[in-house]
């Protein structure tokens, strides 16, 4: 029941585990949290039981993150964490589309990133997540090349790529908390922002903000982490049924997520905002260097290049996968 | 104990221009097109340090909310010991947050801060030099107390 | 169980005159300890982490930069050149200056973001005054405590920046939604005023022309400026809301200091000292507030409290009517900020998941804890207009009654009529 922390307990060997999370009880991602409690209480009998603790109810992402950091939370499932690992992950164009994204973290690569961020920060890396892929929106500019963005205001997260990806492009970056971002594109203290389309719908963004323009310029990902402590503590067989149980878990919230981001489109498109094709290539071209001043300590030397291999190369549109 | 006093007073204040230099810059830099990546950080910082060094401030002024319309009617012999023992555990909870407050800084000593990079681990010690402040001053009013009832 | 031991530690420990940041760090270790008795332990350094995190937020900058320009304008003068507006305006309708009382607050409504400060303001010029005029001390107490709630429902607002920053609404809706409820209180009480002013033999005085009136608001101008600065420069894009506290700063600091001469640099360091110190107090029980409401959310108060609301009814009116009684009872006991950062996380998904509009919650919230702020016994606005009328706290608490029962009712009508605090942010789209 409700009252974890007054009865149970691993006297009669169950394990309580406690997991946090910001978004909105409704969101994909909570819904595929709560089917993870579920099917692990299934297979064990009741030996793990796992409550999930939504819409940053036991705090904001970096909360969190210092949570299991110190144990007080023990899962974590968060979009931003301040380690060089997942915010080189935010890269302009690194990864093509969704399928070249699973050929590089599925394999080899993602078990590298996975052991390099545990090492940076001392947390354990269950896995990855799909998160939509990251658009512009303006109040009216309508921007085809990079040129159009000289001097815009930009509202971007406070991550060194970001910056450096927005300064590249010509643009001011500008840090605003993400809960003034609202009321400053309505009043214009920034002109612009960049987010999925879901964040552009749950905040309601389109009804001050008039122009999408469809860059597509990153796929970052959500991350499923642990305190390490506590996941050594578990059983191998145990370690083993919580990967494989995430890792179907990240490909029905994946599911759920692209199946949902077409209703937002409607949406936006319902609210009246254009939908501008911008020369993509030209932001590539633009942004082609900011990889090199990150992704060779993060991902270590010469893996950036293996991404790049990957590619198709003929396949630009993220969203025409 | 004054010179704990005025030091803080005066360490606070340097936070609060601080802030007002900081904030400012925050707008005026934006105005001109040409927006500050740190000025968000530092301000939050700037706060923090007001909030923890103004709490042992406060103490020492013996400014603080509380309500003493129920204490007030107690017999002054059981009022004494209240005051003892409530004192006793403001002391104690003190002495804990500075102990947890460092353990808090060298688990997070390697944890950057998102803008300026800083170690997040060296800007939480300022919580327990507040508290750790706020103990001398409790040991002192709590002898003050027990010497008055003795 | 952990649960009702927290709250019953608290309201222990506040009984016995602890002070209240004190309690909300002390009641979470004791519990904190007794689970490490348990197989599902705690880690003790979530203590320091959420203290430290609760100070950590840069909405609660705002918090310091609203006191600072506050102080700013009482050390300068700015606030008595209100008053001989507001006498001008005002002064002559039945009841007078305690009319005055109203208006003035009203004014620094949009200037100052906490009601407490509003009180001390207010009072320390006013209150003299309404004694003179025949108000019993009691009475001109009350009146200055009731009026000054309304500072933090027009903006800009303290509370309502740390509701908007816990629950994620934006900070410039919520202040557009305050605006009319604001007006309704001070209405509310200025009719209160009138009626009861022949039974207290406050006399009439004569209405000032029409000339005299105009000339009463040159003076002014300046001053009033400053909620212009303010809501004005949130509504050009020149700052966001929080970032506006610090135009306030300096424009206060522009008009005391260089324009009117009133302010003295010791004058100005006493004011820095003054901020810091309010700061202090302010922000550590903000910051021990959220480990209390962290402590809280984890031992379940929201499912609790869910069950709980959710098994009387679903029906929206219904919760409503719980959800007030709720935080009043809270609001007789605890102070503001603890409760908004206590049921904030529990109240809101609540209230979504029967369909109750966020931005109209808060103000709810907002209107209903500024009167937590004038209810017996613990009634921050009472104890400090009674130390400035030198009168019993019981003196104030008996006139203070009918004006708790008239913003009752005005809770009332802005429980049930939504578009009271929704008319405008939809009129202007935000
Ligand atoms: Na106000
Ligand atoms: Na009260």
């Amino acid at each position: 029941g409700d009252s974890a922390s007054s009865e149970g307990g691993t006297g009669d060997g169950t394990i309580q585990l406690k997991s946090a999370d910001v978004v909105a009880g409704d969101s994909p991602y909570n819904t595929g949290m709560e089917q993870l409690s579920e099917t692990l209480a299934e297979k064990t009998d009741g030996q793990i039981e796992l409550n999930h603790f939504p819409a940053g109810q036991l705090g904001n992402d970096g909360q969190i993150v210092d949570g299991i950091k110190i144990g007080s939370i023990d899962i974590g499932m968060v979009g931003t964490i301040s380690s060089k690992v997942t915010e080189a992950l935010y890269l302009p164009f690194l990864f093509e589309d969704s399928k070249h994204m699973h050929e590089v973290l599925d394999g080899e690569i993602g078990e590298d990133l996975k052991s390099r961020f545990e090492e940076e920060t001392g947390i354990k890396m269950i896995g990855f997540v799909y998160y939509g892929p990251r658009v512009l929106t303006t109040d009216g500019l309508e921007v085809n090349t990079p040129d159009d963005l000289k001097g815009l205001k930009i509202r971007v997260p406070e991550m060194p790529p970001m910056v450096s990806t927005w300064k590249a492009l010509g643009a001011n970056p500008t840090p605003i908390a993400f809960t003034e971002l609202f009321s400053s594109l309505e009043q214009g203290v920034v002109d612009a922002q960049e987010n999925p389309l879901e964040i552009i719908v749950n905040n309601s963004f389109f009804e001050v903000q008039d122009t999408l323009i469809e860059t597509y310029h990153s796929l970052p990902l959500r991350f499923l982490i642990m305190n390490k402590e506590k996941y050594e503590s578990l059983s191998e067989e145990h370690q083993e049924l919580l990967q494989e149980e995430w890792d179907k878990t990240s490909l029905e919230i994946e599911k759920l997520y692209k199946e949902q981001d077409d209703e937002y489109r409607q949406i936006i498109e319902d609210h009246g905002v254009k939908f501008i094709q911008p020369d993509v290539e030209s932001f590539k071209e633009a942004t082609k260097d900011v990889w090199k001043e990150y992704a060779p300590e993060a991902f270590g030397d010469g893996v950036y290049e293996k991404i790049e291999a990957l590619k198709d190369g003929k396949n630009d549109d993220l969203e025409s996968e | 104990m004054k010179i704990i006093e005025k030091t803080l007073e005066y360490l606070t204040v340097i936070f609060l221009i601080l802030l007002v230099i900081t904030v400012t810059l925050q707008i005026g830099s934006r105005m001109i097109n040409n927006p500050l990546q740190w000025t968000e950080e530092l301000s939050r910082h700037a706060l923090v340090y007001m909030t923890f060094l103004g709490a042992a401030l406060a103490f020492y002024k013996g400014h603080g909310m509380k309500i003493t319309s129920f204490t007030e009617k107690f017999p002054p012999m059981l009022r004494k010991t209240n005051d003892i023992f409530i004192d006793s555990l403001v002391l104690l909870s003190s002495i804990i947050l500075c102990y947890l407050g460092i353990k808090l800084g060298l688990l997070l000593l390697d944890s950057p801060t998102p803008s300026m990079r800083l170690s997040k681990g060296l800007l939480t010690f300022v919580l327990p030099l507040g508290f750790s402040l706020i103990v001398i001053k409790a040991v002192k009013s709590l002898f003050t107390t027990l010497r008055k009832a003795g | 169980m952990e649960l009702v031991l927290l709250f019953l530690l608290l309201i222990i420990f506040i009984i016995l005159g602890m002070e209240i940041a004190y309690v909300l760090i002390v009641a979470p270790i004791i519990i904190i300890a007794l689970t490490h008795l348990g197989d599902l332990p705690i880690p003790f350094e979530v203590i320091p982490q959420y203290i430290y995190g609760g100070a950590d937020s840069f909405s609660f900058t705002a918090i310091p930069l609203f006191i600072l320009a506050g102080e700013l304008m009482n050390r300068g003068g700015i606030t008595i050149k209100l008053v001989e507006f507001a006498k001008k305006v005002v002064g002559y309708i039945r009841g007078g200056i305690g009319q005055v009382s109203v208006l003035i607050n009203v004014v620094m409504a949009g200037m100052s973001g906490s009601a407490v400060a509003d009180a001390t303001a207010t009072g320390a010029i006013l209150i003299p005054t309404m004694k003179e005029e025949g108000y019993t001390p009691g009475k001109s107490a009350a009146i200055i405590a009731a009026s000054s709630t309304i500072g933090p429902v027009i903006p800009p607002s303290i509370p309502l920046i740390i509701i908007g920053a816990t629950a994620g609404i934006s900070v410039g809706t919520l202040f557009i939604a305050g605006i009319i409820p604001g007006l309704l209180m001070g209405l509310a009480i200025m009719l209160y005023i009138f009626f009861t002013a022949k039974k207290d033999n406050i006399e009439k005085t004569e209405r000032p022309s029409i000339k005299e009136q105009v000339r009463a608001i040159r003076p002014a101008l300046l001053p009033l400026g400053m909620p212009i600065i303010i809501i004005g420069s949130i509504g050009f894009g020149i700052a966001s809301p929080t970032e506006s506290a610090v135009l306030g700063v300096l424009y206060a600091l522009v008009l005391t200091g260089l324009i009117y001469k009133d302010l003295s640099f010791a004058e100005l360091i006493t004011a820095l000292k003054d901020t810091a110190l309010s700061t202090g107090t302010l922000m550590i029980t903000i910051a021990a507030g959220m480990l209390f409401g962290w402590l809280a959310t984890y031992l379940n108060i929201g499912s609790v409290l869910n069950e709980f609301l959710l098994s009387i009814s679903t029906n929206p009116i219904v919760i409503l009517i719980f959800i007030n009684l709720i935080l009043l009872i809270l609001g007789m006991v605890l102070e503001t900020i603890p409760i908004i950062l206590l049921m904030v996380p529990v109240l809101f998904p609540i209230a979504l998941s029967v369909g109750i509009d966020p931005v109209h919650l808060s103000i709810i919230m907002v209107v209903n804890l500024m009167i937590g702020l004038i209810t017996p016994p613990v009634g921050l606005n009472l104890f400090i207009t009674s130390q400035i009328a030198k009168t019993p706290i019981i003196e104030v608490i008996k006139r203070a009654v009918p004006l708790i029962f008239i913003l009752l009712l005005v809770l009332l009508l802005i429980t049930y009529v939504p578009q009271i605090s929704l008319y405008l942010p939809t009129l202007l789209g935000v």
